[in-house]
């Protein structure tokens, strides 16, 4: 099964990397220090700017997000890395599956087949 | 980057370089291979930024401006992309004083972007030669990183 879902990622990239996707339209507008979160593609509409961890985004956002990006500031010892979870990570719940992980200047314009899938973040040392 | 926080910085990075090149002296304080290669990060992205005429912005540290912000992440779209598996198109720039950082500690910034984006979130499950690169282009990046924290300490 292993075998098959390696192949399988390697199958879906080998088709995704390279290829002229549309690139966002804008530039992410987001402060040094933070991770933001648009409610709309190509960092439009909402914007929730985040320097530390929201482990329950509210309901504005929550389930609404359509792109995001990591403008952390690094620095031995700092948490620059953003990490995105599908559910709020509230006990007992731990934040569900981790929906993406960002390091700092990674943009996520937006989701071509999983939109609207972040309800939590924590800033981390890596990924 | 000023003279203190550079001397600091490349004293804990000579912490462990008395180690793992075999030196005398035992070290004071550890710095991780992921911190030395932040440091090394930081020494340049400070410098393209004052280089500028702007403040290196801190963590934690007052409100950057939106010029800091540019100069530091890059301005437009994202030249470099890559969809994973569940559909996020992630962006990185190549301008900037970032992309510059990343293109000095890893050579190939595009082989460096598609390597850490996939082994972030793929893990294991990344495939073979993508690690593969990461791994090698991580190893150089900490060779430059050394270096330049060594050459640093002794200028500075």
């Amino acid at each position: 099964m292993k075998q098959y879902v390696s192949l399988l990622v390697a199958a879906v990239l080998a088709t995704g990397t390279g290829l002229a996707t549309a690139s966002p339209a804008s530039a992410a507008e987001c402060p040094s220090g933070n991770f933001c979160a648009w409610t709309d593609a190509n960092f439009g509409g909402q914007r929730m700017n985040a320097s530390g961890d929201d482990e329950w985004w509210e309901s504005w956002i929550a389930d609404e997000d359509s792109s995001w990006a990591n403008h952390g500031i690094s620095g031995p010892g700092v948490k620059d890395h953003v990490k995105v979870y599908e559910s709020a990570i509230q006990f007992p719940s731990t934040g569900g599956a981790m929906t993406i992980c960002l390091r700092p200047g990674d943009e996520v314009g937006y989701n071509a087949t999983a939109n609207d899938r972040g309800d939590a973040h924590v800033w981390a040392m890596g990924c | 980057m000023n003279r203190r926080v550079l001397r600091a910085l490349a004293a804990l990075f000579l912490a462990v370089c008395a180690t793992s090149c075999g030196g005398p002296r035992q070290p004071a304080v550890s710095l991780t291979p992921a911190d030395t290669l932040k440091a090394a990060q930081v020494l340049l992205t400070d410098r393209c930024l004052t280089r500028q005429g702007l403040t290196p912005p801190r963590p934690g540290g007052p409100a950057a401006s939106g010029a800091v912000d540019r100069a530091l992440f890059g301005t437009g779209r994202a030249e470099l992309t890559l969809e994973l598996p569940g559909g996020q198109v992630v962006g990185h720039h190549t301008d900037g004083c970032l992309a510059a950082a990343e293109r000095r500690l890893y050579g190939d910034q595009r082989r460096w972007f598609r390597a850490v984006t996939l082994v972030n979130n793929l893990k294991s499950r990344a495939p073979r030669e993508d690690r593969a690169a990461y791994k090698e282009l991580r190893a150089h990046g900490l060779t430059e990183a050394r270096a330049l924290l060594s050459a640093s300490y002794n200028h500075s």
